[in-house]
């Protein structure tokens, strides 16, 4: 798996590789923000129970000192602790089963879980993710998790690394039109707006080597790929050659 | 439900029926793991062939990819889909881990005796300091501890009910998956979470014993005490292998290392989790109870060498030993 900008690759079976888009910070902390409050609502639930269970009992006795003797507040307060430690400890493993790697934040937010090669998520890889949560969370406000993300190659907080999982964007089914995909190859067209993907992988890959290269070489290739390109994309070939380069790396 | 009167053979007709069948395919398998019948997974790889041929032709005759979008997109979630081992029944998955934890657990011998070496370390020095100026204890132990370590010499507070075990069982689980979690921290936590511990437990017995309440306290802690400590290093011993996986990941990249590490040691938190609801159970029922001294030793004895006893002679490791013994007989 190597990583360009914010993709990871994965190679299919049928060796064919496919670019899995990495999920930025701001995705992910709102979707956890959502997650976050889908989660209190059985714990409040589960608080309004005990409560209520609480006072009926102290009418009953009429006095303070009965509280934990009934039988009904000791029911609630079990449910109650059962309920916290389950929504703290199965919220996410839960949806990642049921929804394959999608929590309702998640969906909102068009994010999903998946397992490094792109595979639908497990349930050993869902619980360690959300175990080491913990460890994210430290010393507070996910500092850790954030280090990590920015640290990491394919933006894993420590979970993701010890899980072996990794947040993508999951746009879900989107039109697009599939008849050009057989229909002549875009080069005898007129000048096409966006970069092939060969061109492209040109362009990133010589854009990537280009400082570590002779001045003399450099400006001998910047000028090749730009007399190459520029035609092709609509770019006036008499600029300087950089200036062609970064109006490609655009593309 | 709409079904055609004479379904046409996938991949035969145009790339964009594929394509089509394709998304829907797996924005049904994706929602609901069990919701493709029988049509729709002789459907799926066909499908998704033709859309991953109809991908690599077109790469190779340079499409633009901003065209080839929804293309990959479709394709990574099918991918995705097709190639993930489909997930066990939750009863064979129990199963599994049950045979697994001894496994592990035997494999991270090492780990374990270091766990307990690290609670006892902080055990002794919580209890010599504690022992040595009772008054100490502010400084160490929470006011909370203290009062609960003082009414030991009172009578029972209350009757033993088996819903205590939920308070208790969350409670310590809690404990011990997040001591296996913070294994991740370069095994940083796992080790203060055990010292701390220890120097609770340490400190807790001096303050009993000044106190005069021993008996008391022994009453209470037998029956479950021995499960529940086995239980939390087991955890922590999971924690600790993750941590050194950190430290020294050999010729593996550190965060390939932690993730192994991770996986392979996670059956023994789920371990760890399964006998604290056993002890938690204990805890809140037996525990709280007047039984005399004997007959708590003897149900906390015979818990822990039942658990010790599953851990011994379980999993598959034993078996594999015995062969392996008769096979040497033979050579």
């Amino acid at each position: 798996m190597k990583r360009l900008d914010d993709v990871a690759t994965v190679e299919t079976p049928e060796q064919i590789e496919l670019e899995l888009p990495l999920a930025g910070v701001g995705s992910r902390a709102v979707a956890y923000l959502l997650d976050f409050l889908i989660q209190l609502i059985p714990v409040v639930i589960a608080m309004v129970l005990l409560v209520v269970a609480l006072s009926l009992d102290l009418g009953l006795k009429g006095s303070a000192d009965g509280i934990m003797r009934g039988r009904v507040p000791l029911v609630a307060a079990a449910v109650f602790s059962a309920v916290l430690f389950a929504t703290n400890f199965l919220y996410f493993t839960i949806w990642d089963l049921a929804a394959r790697g999608q929590s309702p934040g998640k969906r909102a937010l068009k994010l999903r879980v998946v397992r490094d090669g792109g595979l639908a998520i497990d349930a050993r890889s869902s619980l360690i993710r959300n175990l080491v949560r913990t460890v994210d969370m430290l010393p507070g406000f996910y500092v850790v998790g954030l280090v990590s993300v920015f640290w990491s190659r394919a933006h894993k907080r420590i979970g993701d690394l010890a899980a072996g999982t990794l947040v993508i964007r999951d746009e879900g089914a989107a039109v697009g039109e599939l008849s050009v995909i057989l229909g002549p190859a875009p080069s005898v067209l007129a000048p096409a707006s966006a970069l092939s993907a060969a061109d492209r992988g040109l362009v990133h890959d010589y854009l990537e080597r280009r400082h570590g290269l002779a001045s003399a070489t450099r400006d001998r290739l910047d000028r090749q790929i730009a007399d190459k390109l520029a035609v092709r994309y609509g770019i006036d070939p008499r600029l300087p050659a950089a200036a062609i380069l970064d109006e490609l790396k655009g593309k | 439900m709409m079904v055609p009167a004479a379904a046409p053979v996938p991949g035969s007709g145009t790339l964009a029926g594929a394509v089509a069948r394709l998304e829907e395919l797996v924005e049904r398998g994706r929602r609901h793991p069990r919701a493709l019948a029988r049509a729709d997974l002789r459907d799926l790889p066909i499908v998704y062939r033709r859309a991953i041929t109809a991908l690599a032709e077109a790469r190779a005759r340079d499409v633009p990819i901003a065209q080839l979008a929804r293309l990959e997109r479709v394709l990574i979630a099918a991918h995705g889909l097709l190639y993930a081992p489909e997930p066990p029944r939750l009863g064979r998955a129990f199963a599994a881990l049950l045979r697994e934890i001894p496994e592990v657990v035997k494999r991270s011998g090492r780990a374990l005796a270091l766990a307990i070496g690290i609670c006892a370390l902080g055990g002794l020095w919580g209890y010599a300091v504690i022992r040595a100026d009772p008054a100490r204890a502010i400084a160490l132990l929470s006011p909370e501890l203290i009062e609960n370590a003082r009414n030991f010499k009172g009578g029972p507070t209350r009757a033993g009910d088996p819903l205590y075990g939920v308070f208790y069982f969350t409670n310590n689980a809690k404990v011990a998956l997040t001591v296996y979690a913070l294994g991740a921290s370069f095994g940083l936590g796992t080790v203060v979470i055990l010292l701390y511990n220890g120097i609770v437990l340490g400190g807790t017995l001096a303050l009993v014993l000044s106190a005069g309440a021993s008996s008391r306290f022994f009453s209470f802690v037998l029956a479950h005490g021995g499960i529940e400590m086995l239980a939390i290093f087991i955890a922590a011993a999971a924690g600790l292998e993750m941590g050194y996986a950190m430290l020294r990941p050999g010729w593996k990249r550190r965060g390939d290392a932690l993730r192994d590490a991770a996986h392979a040691t996670l059956p023994m938190a789920l371990g760890a989790a399964l006998l604290l609801s056993v002890a938690g159970l204990v805890e809140g029922w037996i525990s709280p109870k007047p039984l005399a001294i004997a007959t708590k030793a003897l149900i906390g004895g015979s818990l822990l060498g039942a658990a010790l006893l599953y851990l011994i002679l379980g999993g598959r490791a034993h078996r594999r030993a015995t062969g392996r013994a008769v096979l040497a007989d033979g050579v």
